[in-house]
């Protein structure tokens, strides 16, 4: 006898298909979003900042969205890491600036959200705990990558600036902006199968 | 209580009703019923009644992709194989192969059995193009008929069908209804739960209806011969002339348009093309995917969200979203709507503004007879208001209301472009990637950076063949980047912060091109699915995210597709973009966000799909993944 399971599953650690396909395909749209803005966007935002370069930072958190919005949805360990991969993927498939690269940033961020939220034990998904996610993911990305990458000449002065930037952008943007997205898409009924 | 033996499903008090709490209604309603092994049913009942709930609860998959309260029993002692309404939203592969090979691989059948059956599952249901056909270029009957393939490779016991011919025109639904009928009287062991508004189609295939009321209860269960016998009894229901205090067109006649021909001929293209050109105010929309005109949280704000925009004030749409029986739904979220009653939620929007114009595609798709009635006749109440309705449809019952009947030809069968495969593997191609980039370390003067780069173009001009194409515009993002990198590198050591110089800053620049520009170039090579598949057969990357990743990816065509149509609605809506950047960056996010709301609405339905062929059984995660 092959009885049908009628109870909804949304406590255990073990991923649901819905789980996959969701992270998945808010990371992909979120990726072509990141693609429109290296592509249209950067340009001409990075001309406001070649007065004073670091500023350039505070646009990182649009880079890190799709980790913490997956994370905030899905609700279980490695979820940010996975949509952050995607979307990074969609940006090199479409073609961007970076190519083939954007792997090792979405790379980084992802593990940087995961380790934030392994912290806290995949319990607490709250704006202080995201916006944590958000900046550490800052921290991972300039440090470990750009630093050496992109950086390697410049002025510690400039380095700290730099990184105290994208912070703040992947707090507020990413972390915060992360947050109210996801509270929006809950209210308008397509996230039926997650847990508030 | 009773098990009757050779029962394939039997419910006993079945009762399911969405979302956390009891305060909603049910969908189900204390179901009781039971289906012998090998019997074919149909399931009817009105738009809303719960039918394809019933149908996901049978297929195992109801709690597991919405939540939702179940009480009594169900008992399914069949291996279900599960057909939806529109295959596009569920498929995982880009290829017809990758398609259809998806439930075995999912149970980790051997690789050369699944390819001989991908072949032969094919040809069973008479789709001659071969295993490596994209999927993007069937025809709506192609592409359902390819769907049934991928749910027979399973070999099921009881097959469940949602509508599964609602979406053709007449030639594409015979056919695909022949595919059925074939796939069912192969195996007289077979039990099969077909979902239609339509009974007559199926008429020779089953023995038994069962009727779902508006409530969700099951009202009758009949044999065929009496199902019908009590059809005739009652007097089929006439269109009435309604007035809905539609406000008149001045100096306008009405006029019905309709556009007709197969399914894929393009009568949807030649809609939007005879939309572009109006304003909001003047056109009311319906497009095929209903889900695109939804704004807001309520059935009521979407209704009256261009009634607002336009700055109307009128009870049109109170009286609209009545006659077509959703007073009771007004504060309800309009995706908790079935898709029947979701289309109709679309008609009050494109209508409550009382526009000139109104164009419908295929607007009565998923209503019952009831239904149907209430559509055709705000269709003829518009009419007599004065404005020109243009409608595509199949619906043979709809094209005789038209004054106007328009054929569109279907379009030449487009050539089959050979898939562009780069020869270059693409985890070689990221490897490179990343060699090149912990390289470019090495560069740290003028002479080693101009060095390195010059060896970099030779070796890459020599190779020219085998990288993959690649537009020359693919370059043109980082080479801005580059000059970007140049300049605010030398200005920033000019405002004297930090010491790097003009000269510093063209090493830095020499060092990112070392490393970028290849990786612009190979990036072609990343095919997502070839990407996904090499990193879990080589890498041993766990195979089910990375699955779901390259499904996901491979749905980027669809998704520009959807982005024009969301782009497009919105307009039409009301929602413009104003002229200034910031008014642009706004009407660009509202319509990610809603183009996310929508593609995560149809991630509903591809979960739907991918679970019910086996995607969150245990073997999956030890799948097999064949190339096609």
């Amino acid at each position: 006898m092959n009885d049908i399971n009628l109870a909804s599953n949304t406590k255990t650690h073990e991923w649901r298909v819905i789980d996959f396909v969701v992270a998945a395909v808010l990371a992909v749209v979120l990726g072509v979003g990141m693609w429109a803005y290296d592509t249209f966007a950067y340009a001409p935002v990075g001309l406001l900042f070649t007065a004073v370069p670091w500023l350039a930072g505070l646009q990182f958190g649009i880079w890190t969205l799709p980790a913490i919005a997956g994370a905030l949805i899905v609700r279980r360990p490695g979820a940010a890491l996975l949509a952050e991969l995607i979307a990074a993927s969609v940006e090199v498939t479409l073609g961007n600036t970076w190519g083939a690269t954007s792997l090792y940033s979405g790379l980084l961020q992802g593990a940087a959200v995961e380790l934030v939220l392994l912290l806290a034990i995949y319990r607490r998904f709250n704006l202080s705990i995201v916006a944590l996610a958000g900046a550490a993911a800052a921290v991972a990305e300039v440090i470990i990558y750009e630093s050496w990458a992109y950086w390697s000449g410049t002025s510690a002065e400039f380095l700290i600036s730099y990184l105290a930037a994208c912070m703040l952008s992947g707090a507020a943007i990413a972390g915060a902006g992360g947050y109210f997205l996801v509270r929006s898409l809950r209210a308008t009924g397509v996230l039926g199968a997650f847990a508030k | 209580m009773l098990l009757l033996n050779n029962a394939a499903v039997e419910a006993k008090a079945l009762s399911w009703a969405p979302g956390g709490g009891t305060q909603e209604f049910p969908l189900l309603r204390n179901l009781s019923f039971a289906i012998a092994s090998g019997e074919r049913v149909l399931l009817t009942g009105p738009s809303g009644s719960g039918k394809s709930t019933l149908l996901r609860a049978i297929a195992g998959i109801l709690g597991q992709t919405e939540t939702g309260v179940f009480s009594g029993e169900l008992y399914v002692r069949a291996k279900t194989g599960l057909l939806l309404q529109d295959p596009t939203n569920s498929f995982v592969s880009s290829r017809a192969g990758g398609e259809v090979a998806f439930g075995p691989e999912n149970y980790a059948e051997a690789e050369s059995l699944i390819r001989t059956q991908a072949q032969w599952r094919l040809d069973q249901v008479e789709l001659p193009y071969g295993v490596h056909r994209s999927v993007h270029e069937l025809s709506g009957g192609e592409a359902q008929r390819l769907a049934l393939a991928s749910v027979l490779a399973l070999d099921p016991e009881l097959l469940l069908l949602d509508e599964p011919t609602s979406m053709l025109d007449a030639a594409a639904a015979k056919n695909v209804t022949q595919a059925i009928r074939d796939a069912l009287l192969a195996e007289p062991k077979r039990s099969a739960i077909i979902v239609d508004h339509e009974v007559e189609p199926w008429r020779v295939l089953v023995s038994r209806v069962l009727v779902l009321d508006s409530k969700g209860a099951l009202v009758s269960d009949l044999s065929v011969a009496d199902f019908f016998e009590r059809e005739r009894a009652l007097r089929a229901p006439t269109l009435k002339i309604l007035d809905l205090g539609i406000p008149s067109q001045p100096n306008s006649q009405g006029k019905i348009t309709a556009l007709v021909g197969p399914s894929g001929a393009g009568k949807t293209t030649e809609l939007m093309r005879r939309l572009a050109k109006f304003r909001a105010a003047e056109v009311g929309w319906v497009p095929q995917q209903p889900e695109f005109t939804v704004v807001g949280n309520t059935v009521l704000q979407s209704a009256l969200a261009t009634v607002k925009q336009l700055g109307l004030e009128n009870q049109l749409g109170l009286r609209l979203l009545a006659q077509l029986g959703l007073e009771t739904k007004l504060t309800q979220n309009p995706f908790q709507l079935s898709g029947g009653e979701l289309r109709r939620l679309a008609l009050v929007s494109a209508l409550a503004h009382h526009p000139s114009n109104l164009f419908l595609d295929e607007p009565t798709v998923g209503q019952d007879s009831e239904t149907w009635l209430a559509v055709a006749e705000v269709i003829l109440a518009a009419k007599r208001a004065g404005m020109a309705i243009t409608i595509a449809t199949h619906d043979q019952r709809l094209v005789a209301l038209a004054d106007e009947v328009v054929e569109i030809q279907a379009m030449p069968a487009s050539v089959a472009t050979a898939p562009r495969t780069s020869r270059i593997p693409p985890l070689v191609a990221l490897m490179i990637s990343f060699v090149l980039l912990a390289g470019s370390f090495a560069i740290t003067s003028l002479n080693t950076g101009i060095t390195a780069l010059a060896v970099e173009v030779i070796i890459g001009l020599a190779l020219w063949r085998v990288l993959p194409q690649q537009k020359a515009e693919r370059f043109l993002p980082i080479l801005i980047a580059l000059a970007s990198i140049w300049l605010s590198n030398g200005l920033f050591a000019s405002a004297g912060f930090g010491a790097v110089g003009f000269e510093r800053a063209t090493v830095i620049t020499l060092r990112v091109a070392f490393f970028a520009l290849p990786s612009v170039a190979l990036s072609g090579a990343l095919r997502p699915e070839a990407l996904a598949r090499e990193l879990v057969q080589r890498l041993r990357v766990p195979a089910r995210p990375a699955f779901v990743a390259g499904a996901a990816m491979a749905r980027l065509e669809l998704i520009q597709w959807h982005w024009a149509a969301v782009r497009q609605t919105r307009r039409l809506r009301g929602f413009s973009a104003g002229r200034g950047p910031v008014a642009r960056t706004r009407e660009f996010a509202a319509s990610l966000f809603a183009l996310l709301v929508q593609q995560l609405r149809s991630a509903g339905d591809l979960a739907v799909a991918m679970q019910a062929r086996g995607f969150g059984e245990a073997t999956a995660k030890r799948r097999t993944w064949v190339k096609f």
